[in-house]
């Protein structure tokens, strides 16, 4: 089942020219549907062609932000735009379609007059006759679309059939009808009480005025018609600039989706397959951050910190001296002298230190405290991004193996790994582009976040010494990860990794982390704090050394 | 006079490259695997009438194996020309393929043949041949593959003239298809359309995209008998990665394009 969703990710990412996540959903069937970042189906079989078709409508702009605000709520209008747009869009890709769904009768015998989203949209309002939306051109969910818009980038949000199977906070279900369940849910994602209260307040989503009321209320919730409360839901997630959007509980078959075991330092032991760690790749474009300061090329001091670090044995012909001779070059020194020339005498092969031989993971917090201002008037993301992308280019250019990932997380069941540059990429352009979609959400589940990352620098990285670098302000904070708890998993992570032959260390840049906390955490030789980036640099060699020394 | 190998232009290259002959200049050709490079150079060698010198690269090769060197004969020496060397003697073109294979201090000896000295030091014969201006020396280059340790250096880089070669366009794609490997148009279209959709991959599992010479393989592969499935997971599919799940994803978007 697995394999067989991911084969759908290459159609659809083949048509849309990027990423696109394939999501199967148990239970009745349904027409495929897309949130503008992933699709979802009922079954796999017989799905190529739907999909095919979401992925159209995605790469053509059919789904995009302004029209799912006109459709909101009008089922009329959408299914006559669907009807219009669908066959449209696979004409405009033909040389992307395979040729069977072109012959396709839905979409072969349409004589389609528009030429644009906009076009289908004024047709669709108009009073002429449209076909039906054939089966074949799935669903366009409106609400949907308006939720992933400004969320954490690639993820979708809940659909309220699968909602129910999933929660974790049983407490909150009772006398709620789903609705009002929604808009509480995305009032406090926390769950109700004190903290919940504190910590939505911070988050500047606070008590929820006006038309939807029903965020007040913990218990007893006020049921709403359907389409207002997906309207309030929908507004939710713009107002105050906090973007509380969700993540998919459908449950995938076929994505990147792995557990890990978590340490619970009150009871001894370790929880099995106690969190959720998903990868994926960062798209966001109408949030980005800010972050063309950042992206400079390496400094000198860095490069000269850096460029050393991973150097490794190999053999070297052509040496003046060495262990070995030759025999080849030995031939041509015999002959040369033979013919009466000065030799070349360098006949030997010797070991030489310039193979590179390390693998380095940058995790980068990507949680909404970085949205703070740091002392300089950058917010601390972009500091941090600043130091990472420094570190990056001068590892990649001195022929390291560099992988860049974001991390932020939803509680124990929604941590998010979010790919910036694999092993296998190369750091340029788009890998700076997918770094300004990194807009800082969620919380700080730092032990499941290193303990993914630790799987990958084992698995990809195929070099004999690996290094994770986290650059984060050193709290880690998440739904039931706070304080004692959190400490003690993340210093426990890190423990795992070292066992597993990996170094980590951790860069806090403007926090107001003390010393002796993050010693406590990461080791004493395994941190380094600063207030600025710039004053990073010069200890970051030694820094470097000393913790890949802990491996030998 | 033999038959122009069949390149069918997709830019300005050909006019490039022949100018950049006529006013003696060297030539990078840059661009991935597979896209026609090698085939640009024997069209343009028939083009202006010149014979072609081709060399591999690889990283034992020394600068003896390009110049030459002297080779015991019944207990003589015997001064033997290498493959550069007989290039420039003779006004031949002369193309280093994948040139960054090779180290740094064997290309350096191409240098003054670069710029405009065009000449080859051949200091055991303690002679310098003087290139004339029929010879040309091309290289290629690809430069996603390689990884930056083994990149060329800027000295040289800076020598040549650069013609930058993508994928063909899909109407072009689809002719030399059908006249390489000899497809039908139907069978033509639809590869070119599987290739593509590959190409768009955000493929960071999948190393070389699929190449117009594999398709011409897919196309061979057809013409000999298989059926268009099985040729495509042949020449496409399987070449292309190691990983069981990627080739599962690749031999379903082979049944969806080509079924």
């Amino acid at each position: 089942m697995a394999e067989v969703a991911a084969a759908l990710e290459y159609l659809a990412g083949g048509v849309v020219g990027r990423h696109v996540a394939v999501r199967v959903a148990p239970g009745q069937p349904m027409r495929a549907w897309s949130d503008g970042t992933a699709i979802t189906i009922d079954a796999v079989a017989d799905a190529a062609d739907a999909v095919l078709v979401q992925a159209a409508l995605i790469r053509c702009g059919s789904l995009d932000r302004r029209i799912a605000l006109r459709l909101l709520g009008r089922t009329r209008l959408t299914r006559r735009y669907l009807a219009l747009e669908a066959p449209r869009t696979v004409h405009a890709l033909a040389a992307r379609m395979p040729r069977r769904l072109l012959a396709h009768p839905a979409i072969r015998d349409t004589a389609n007059p528009s030429r644009s989203p906009a076009d289908s949209m004024r047709l669709a309002a108009g009073r002429g006759a449209l076909p039906d939306a054939h089966p074949l051109f799935g669903a366009i969910r409106p609400a949907a679309l308006l939720r992933t818009a400004g969320g954490i980038a690639g993820q979708t949000p809940q659909t309220e059939r699968t909602r129910a199977a999933e929660d974790d906070d049983d407490d909150d279900d009772d006398g709620l009808t789903e609705e009002s369940q929604i808009l509480k849910h995305l009032a406090n994602p926390l769950g109700g009480g004190a903290l919940g209260e504190w910590l939505a307040r911070l988050m500047g989503t606070g008590r929820q005025r006006g038309a939807h009321s029903a965020g007040d209320d913990a218990a007893g919730g006020v049921k709403m018609s359907g389409a207002t409360a997906r309207i309030a839901a929908a507004g939710i997630s713009g107002n105050h600039g906090a973007r509380i959007a969700e993540s998919s509980t459908v449950r995938g078959a076929g994505i990147a989706v792995y557990r890990y075991p978590e340490w619970d330092d009150y009871h001894h032991r370790y929880r099995p397959n106690w969190t959720r760690v998903e990868e994926f790749v960062p798209w966001n474009p109408h949030d980005r951050i800010d972050i063309a300061a950042a992206i400079v090329p390496p400094t000198r001091a860095m490069r000269r910190q850096l460029a050393r670090l991973g150097l490794g044995f190999d053999h070297h012909r052509r040496q003046p001296g060495g262990d070995e001779i030759v025999t080849d070059d030995l031939i041509r020194l015999v002959i040369d002298s033979r013919a009466g020339h000065a030799a070349d005498p360098r006949i030997y092969r010797a070991m030489l230190k310039t193979r590179r031989d390390l693998g380095v993971l940058i995790l980068l917090d990507t949680s909404s405290s970085v949205r703070d201002a740091s002392s300089d008037g950058r917010s601390i993301q972009q500091q941090q991004i600043a130091i990472a992308w420094q570190i990056a280019a001068t590892l990649d250019a001195a022929g390291d193996r560099l992988a860049l990932y974001g991390f932020n997380s939803w509680g124990r069941d929604r941590v998010n790994m979010l790919r910036v540059k694999g092993f296998d990429e190369r750091l340029g352009a788009a890998t700076a582009e997918r770094l300004a979609y990194l807009a800082p959400a969620g919380f700080t589940r730092i032990g499941a976040a290193v303990r993914h990352a630790g799987r990958v620098i084992r698995q990809q990285s195929g070099m004999p010494y690996r290094l994770v670098v986290l650059v984060t302000d050193g709290f880690s904070y998440d739904d039931r990860y706070d304080a004692s708890y959190g400490e003690a998993d993340t210093r426990r992570s890190i423990a795992e990794l070292r066992a597993d032959h990996t170094a980590c260390l951790c860069l806090s840049v403007g926090s107001d982390a003390r010393d002796d906390k993050l010693g406590r955490v990461f080791g004493d030789a395994a941190f380094l704090r600063a207030e600025r980036p710039e004053l990073l640099p010069s200890q970051l060699g030694s820094l470097f050394r000393r913790t890949l020394a802990t491996l030998s | 006079m033999t038959e122009r190998p069949l390149y069918i232009a997709t830019g300005n290259e050909e006019t490039v490259f022949a100018v950049a002959h006529r006013q003696q200049l060297s030539v990078m050709l840059k661009g991935p695997t597979g896209v026609g490079k090698t085939r640009l150079v024997q069209a343009m060698a028939h083009d202006l009438g010149r014979p072609l010198v081709t060399i591999a690269c690889h990283e034992d090769l020394t600068a003896a194996d390009l110049v030459g060197r002297y080779l015991l004969k019944g207990g003589e020496t015997v001064w033997e020309d290498g493959p550069l060397s007989r290039a420039v003697r003779e006004g031949a073109i002369c193309y280093l393929d994948e040139i960054v294979e090779a180290r740094a201090d064997t290309v350096v000896v191409l240098h003054p043949l670069l710029d405009h000295r065009r000449e080859l030091i051949v200091d055991r014969l303690g002679t310098t041949l003087i290139a004339g201006p029929e010879f040309m020396l091309v290289v290629s280059y690809n430069p996603g593959y390689q990884s930056v340790l083994k990149d060329l250096k800027e000295s040289t880089r800076q020598r040549m003239v650069a013609i930058e070669l993508d994928f063909p366009r899909a109407e072009v794609e689809r002719r030399v298809v059908i006249a390489e490997g000899g497809a039908a148009p139907d069978l033509a279209e639809d590869l070119v359309k599987l290739a593509t959709a590959i190409r768009s991959l955000e493929a960071s599992s999948l190393r070389e995209a699929a190449s117009t010479r594999a398709l011409v393989a897919a196309a061979k592969l057809v013409a000999g008998g298989l059926s268009p499935r099985d040729a495509a997971i042949a020449a496409i599919a399987y070449p292309l990665s190691d990983d069981a799940a990627v080739a599962r994803g690749l031999i379903d978007l082979i049944d969806t394009y080509l079924g």
